[in-house]
């Protein structure tokens, strides 16, 4: 039996959080009825300073279920920092990170199971299947910025990132311990494992489909993109730095042949008088100097990295999986 | 052990109240800290031995004789039993020598109670949740004690013994894993992480990097027991003390690296004995029990660890001679 905490991070779900425990607790029943090897072992719901009435209403969950419980943040940190904060409130052996408004079924947290049973990943990730927001601009947007960030951070696990997890415990809870205040939660998972897989499913954004509202603003989209950048290793810097060695590289090349020629022919390919050497002096100064930014904004992003705590190596252990692959092979 | 006795008081009219503590390590100091000092009207230290019987017996009588000093004026004697000889790791033959100082504690209990005043005996026991339930997870306050090694066996069987003792309350206290600093003892991980960063040494870690635990500061513990002391109604309680906070050791040497400012060295034992998990529910401690935040207790210790570092540097360096308080 492998035990389950959820987290649900809760900023403005006053109108959903009593329907989202609700499916939690049919699920808990129906995977007990079912035999699963899977217990539902605590709810985590975080408040991270809500606006609405939520906290309240998760003081009310917990005082109903012994196994649910309310976690209230000082002020609010943001959905990143108030996961972390659930998950390092979990004892479960698997961790389930999801969305307080319903946005992520619960019901089909089972086929994340069946992908970890499946692949024996660490992290699963709910893939969306068609338009999650109903909305072809929405969509793409979001779809348009996951690429932008991939191309610019080189890690292709980004475009599988999403708010709807399962994470294995040990792993999100190392990964949440090390987390500073500007570190990007997923990016610190993938220190951790590279076994992150998707399971494939239906998710509508219901507040956003139904309101036009989404808890993704364009401020906080920039600050997303500002974290993701800061916490990975930019491939852009390292171009550049490629770059700048390819122009010194040719500037040399170029300034050999042009002595070559004036030395073996006596005549000048470029006849303005003091253009050659310039170009020459600029190309081959500019190059070094892209290519030494390169190389400190390499060392720099080594120290932030020690900084963010990305680790040299973690051990762990899988044995426990069995019962799950038991389980999910018999189905 | 310390004997304190607290005069008749204009709210306890009937008589004045002898609290005996056994045990001065992390749990027992800090009980004695959270008791009320300026009430304290006589504070009595007397050797306690564990290794001889024979001496132990007359230790035995002194305490009774110093604790029935006021007579039949006492109507309430509090006996803590905070002491341990060995920790998490004791062999049975150790614990055996526990159980036998215990047993001669309980003796001194029943006398206090066949007193002919006929004085109110209470019998506090410090016992571990963490040797209760040594690896199991989401502990609550009906889950039943499994210890898997003799060192909760040993704690079981107390608790057994105090339950059943005739005319004398009890209150028992299940403190989760508990951390801090008293000078001395046994060194947790908390404490070895910080006396070795202070050395400039390698801690090794006896568990997984993933290990679960549920860490409470001895100073919470401590408060919520001297409560206990001096309020009723605890009385034929058992007492889970956790903070509900699962732990992993990843996640202790990340605050302490953070908190203490100087390079940590950690190795995990290849072969680690002690890598069960252990976690509690949050309804598994008493609602009117506080567990401080992690990184402040973790504080907490580091700058008591400070200061006694300190202290002794004064003691021993330049300024030698010098006496330096620790608070």
């Amino acid at each position: 039996m492998v035990s389950v905490s959820v987290v649900v991070p809760v900023y403005s779900g006053e109108h959903y959080l009593d329907r989202l425990a609700d499916e939690i607790v049919s699920l808990r029943e129906q995977l007990t009825k079912d035999g699963a090897p899977i217990d539902i072992a605590e709810v985590i719901f975080v408040d991270d300073a809500a606006k609405d009435g939520s906290a309240a209403i998760i003081d009310r969950l917990a005082a109903e279920h012994i196994w649910m419980r309310a976690i209230h943040l000082s002020r609010n940190f943001g959905q990143h920092p108030a996961t972390i904060a659930g998950v390092l409130y979990t004892a479960g052996d698997w961790i389930i990170t999801m969305d307080e408004d319903l946005q992520h079924p619960p019901a089909r947290i089972p086929e994340m199971f069946a992908v970890v049973a499946r692949t024996r990943a660490d992290i699963v990730y709910a893939e969306a299947e068609g338009q999650i927001h109903q909305s072809v601009v929405r969509d793409l947007t979001s779809r348009t910025y996951k690429a932008i960030i991939e191309w610019l951070t080189g890690n292709r696990d980004i475009r599988k990132v999403s708010s709807f997890r399962l994470l294995r415990g040990e792993i999100a809870r190392a990964a949440s311990s090390i987390c500073g205040h500007d570190t990007y939660f997923d990016i610190a998972l993938g220190w951790y494992t590279h076994r992150i897989q998707t399971a494939r499913m239906a998710l509508k954004d219901e507040r956003y489909i139904k309101t036009g509202t989404s808890g993704y603003k364009l401020k906080s989209l920039f600050s997303h993109a500002r974290r993701l950048a800061s916490s990975s290793q930019m491939k852009i810097l390292r171009g550049a730095a490629i770059f700048g060695f390819l122009i010194v590289g040719v500037s040399i090349l170029f300034s050999s042949a042009l002595i070559f020629v004036k030395l073996s022919t006596g005549s000048s390919i470029i006849t303005i008088r003091g253009w050659t050497s310039l170009m020459l002096v600029v190309s081959f100064f500019g190059g070094m100097l892209l290519l030494l930014s390169g190389i400190m904004l390499e060392y720099i992003s080594l120290l932030v990295l020690r900084a963010h705590g990305k680790p040299l190596f973690f051990v762990i252990d899988r044995s426990a999986d069995q019962p799950l692959i038991d389980y999910f092979s018999s189905r | 052990m310390l004997i304190l006795t607290y005069p008749r008081l204009p709210n306890r009219p009937s008589g004045s109240k002898v609290i005996l503590l056994f045990g001065a390590g992390l749990i027992g100091t800090s009980v004695l800290g959270a008791l009320p000092k300026e009430k304290c009207r006589t504070f009595t230290e007397l050797p306690f031995t564990w290794n001889n019987p024979a001496a132990r017996s007359l230790e035995k009588k002194r305490v009774f004789q110093i604790a029935t000093n006021s007579g039949s004026d006492t109507f309430q004697f509090d006996v803590i039993w905070a002491a341990g000889k060995a920790g998490f790791a004791a062999t049975e033959q150790v614990l055996a020598e526990e159980d036998l100082a215990f047993d001669d504690v309980l003796d001194v209990a029943r006398q206090l109670s066949g007193l002919p005043h006929r004085p109110i005996v209470t019998f506090h026991l410090v016992s571990s949740a963490g040797g209760l339930f040594e690896g199991e997870k989401f502990v609550g306050r009906t889950s039943h004690p499994r210890p898997l090694r003799p060192y909760g066996t040993a704690k079981l069987r107390q608790e057994g013994a105090v339950s059943h003792l005739e005319c004398i309350k009890s209150v028992i206290y299940r403190p989760s894993t508990v951390y801090g600093y008293c000078g001395g003892g046994r060194a947790g991980l908390i404490t070895s992480l910080v006396g070795n960063a202070q050395k400039f040494k390698v801690t090794t870690i006896y568990s997984q990097p993933g290990t679960l635990r549920d860490f409470v500061h001895a100073d919470d513990v401590g408060r919520f027991i001297a409560s206990k002391v001096f309020t009723r109604g605890g009385e034929g309680q058992t007492y889970i003390l956790a903070s509900a906070k699962p732990t992993s050791a990843t996640e202790i040497v990340g605050i302490v690296r953070n908190l203490i400012r100087r390079p940590l060295y950690v190795r995990y034992d290849p072969a680690p004995s002690n890598a069960l998990h252990n976690s509690y529910l949050r309804t598994a401690a008493p609602v009117e029990f506080f567990s401080m935040a992690l990184q402040s207790g973790i504080q907490r210790t580091i700058l008591a660890m400070e200061a006694a570092e300190f202290s002794a540097s004064m003691k021993y360096g330049s300024l030698k001679g010098c006496y330096i308080g620790r608070d």
